[in-house]
């Protein structure tokens, strides 16, 4: 990542960027928060249940990723920043 | 238990007051005090920010939400908490480079400095006080009803209470921060042990985890998804608590403090992902209770389910420890909010508080009494009262998060909007007016109106 360029770093960037929107706007959806839906179940879990777990735990893995695109752009970019 | 309770009592004690000691004598000005040093590396900080984040209100207040509203709940707390440390990586290092290399005086000071405006740090100031005193109140409250419910006869609830304050104060008087954040270490991880084993106890004696969601699906069905039984769980609620909860490292100073006190912005956003993974660890153990307390004690009171769930159906060694890692919780986020509180009236006096810690002091010990206060009079809703707690101080998120992007001084608009929502909502929560305005709730109306505010603020100034 390091030898990436700036262009693709933002690209990435943005790219998490729409992705983490687009997850949030599912995760509050009617497809998401939907009344009296239980299936399909999935480790005998509620729909709803598994949905959210599975949205949380994408949310955390694009922070990580998330998190390394913006500390390698932001050291191309922004050579005052407290990093 | 009470054999139990005192060795590993005793044992907690012990290691909290030689950490504070050993801090103590660390500490030569009042920046090492309220500031621990200022360099913080991953696994401490980490331990520190999910330790102050989660506490009495994750063990106690999320079980016996999942019971009453079911599994939306996840949504409310761990997939607001995923947005939160996502949120973390952009506002982390804009926060972090607004401080810059300069010794950091709390988060009002910080705003005075970006508006040139002294009136704004006031105003953070208040909001601040006013909405952390429920959030430190459902701390003592919680773990007193479950002391209560642990030791009846033995002490009446405001002796329990009084009794936390206490320890709570003398040991953060000991070893200031770095103190804290050491003990926040042995907290976290104490909390999560006992969530968990808790957790299992309640599988075991369900019949698994298939058998939980089985004979929930048979007997209670509506908790299986959102809004819950009694409706509470809206799009509209979930949505307003989502964006109070993500601001929470925007608008409560000792989440702030953490993230500026970071070694450096690598050991930050790597911070991130663990609490984000932490948060997921600590919510799904509390989902299991709730639903377990839905099957078993589904009109029984807060305080009746948890003295039930968390002590008497546990091995008298668990119990101990549950009640040691409750305490543990408690303290863990009172004495960072306490702490706060008192870098935020530090940075408000300015140089008088530089090398005199007696009136950031004075500052700690006032809140604390607040907190015991309010604790005396609040309700068992721990829950709903940090979602107030969080909702309120949310209201300065956006004055906040303009005021450090900016590279000028942004005028006072957003300041006067701000303090005008802060009124609003105080008085909504009064019951003066209906927290319901066009079928939108209040909290999230204000929320929308403050953010386009300081968009347009943004772009009439740049």
């Amino acid at each position: 990542m390091k030898n990436w360029s700036e262009k693709t770093l933002k690209r990435i960037w943005k790219g998490i960027l729409v992705a983490v929107l687009l997850l949030i706007v599912f995760t509050f959806s009617p497809w998401v928060l939907v009344k009296g839906k239980i299936d399909p179940i999935l480790f005998s879990m509620p729909y709803h249940l598994w949905v959210s777990i599975l949205s949380t735990i994408l949310l955390v893995v694009f922070t990580g990723i998330g998190g390394m695109v913006f500390y390698h752009l932001k050291l191309k970019t922004d050579p005052n920043a407290n990093l | 238990m009470t054999q139990y309770l005192l060795l590993i009592g005793v044992l907690y004690v012990g290691v909290l007051f030689f950490l504070s000691l050993r801090s103590r004598k660390e500490i030569k000005t009042s920046s090492d005090f309220m500031l621990g040093g200022a360099k913080i590396g991953l696994i401490l900080g980490f331990m520190t920010f999910a330790a102050t984040l989660f506490s009495t209100f994750t063990l106690m207040g999320m079980p016996d939400f999942s019971r009453n509203n079911g599994v939306g709940a996840w949504i409310f707390l761990a997939f607001s908490d995923a947005v939160m440390v996502f949120f973390i990586l952009w506002f982390g290092f804009y926060l972090r480079k607004r401080v810059g290399s300069e010794s950091f005086g709390g988060m009002s000071r910080l705003l005075q400095n970006c508006y040139q405006n002294k009136g704004v740090g006031y105003l953070y100031f208040i909001a601040v006080f006013l909405f952390l005193v429920p959030y430190v109140a459902i701390q003592i409250r919680g773990v007193a009803i479950f002391l209560i419910e642990a030791f009846p006869d033995f002490i009446p609830v405001w002796a329990w209470s009084v009794f936390i304050v206490v320890v709570m104060l003398l040991y953060s008087e000991l070893g200031g921060l770095k103190a804290i954040i050491y003990a926040d270490f042995m907290q976290g991880t104490l909390l999560l042990i006992v969530v968990w084993l808790v957790a299992m106890n309640c599988l075991d004696n369900v019949g698994g985890w298939s058998a939980l969601f089985e004979q929930t699906a048979n007997t209670q069905p509506d908790l299986l998804s959102p809004p819950g039984p009694k409706g509470l769980l809206s799009p509209q609620f979930l949505i307003a608590s989502c964006i109070a909860i993500a601001m929470i490292p925007v608008t409560q100073p000792q989440l702030s403090t953490r993230l500026v006190i970071m070694k450096d912005y690598a050991a930050l956003r790597r911070m991130a992902v663990a609490v984000g993974f932490f948060a997921i660890l600590i919510i799904i153990p509390t989902v299991i209770i709730g639903l377990y307390g839905a099957l078993q004690y589904a009109d029984a009171s807060t305080s009746s389910f948890l003295g039930s769930v968390l002590l008497r159906e546990q091995h008298p060694a668990i119990a101990a420890v549950t009640i040691i890692g409750l305490f543990a919780a408690a303290m863990s986020t009172s004495d960072s909010q306490l702490f706060a509180m008192g870098n935020e009236f530090r940075g408000l006096i300015g140089s008088k508080g530089e090398n005199n810690l007696t009136p950031i002091r004075i500052a700690i010990f006032v809140f604390a009494a607040a907190a015991l206060l309010f604790s005396l009079v609040s309700s068992n809703e721990l829950v709903l009262l940090a979602r107030l707690s969080f909702s309120g101080t949310g209201i300065m998120g956006p004055m906040i998060i303009l005021g450090i992007l900016a590279k000028k001084p942004q005028g006072s608009f957003m300041i006067g909007l701000s303090a005008v929502a802060l009124v609003i909502f105080i008085v909504s929560q009064l019951g003066w007016i209906p927290q319901q305005i066009f079928n939108m709730r209040l909290d999230l109306l204000l929320m929308i109106l403050l953010s386009l505010g300081a968009l347009i603020n943004y772009y009439v100034k740049k």
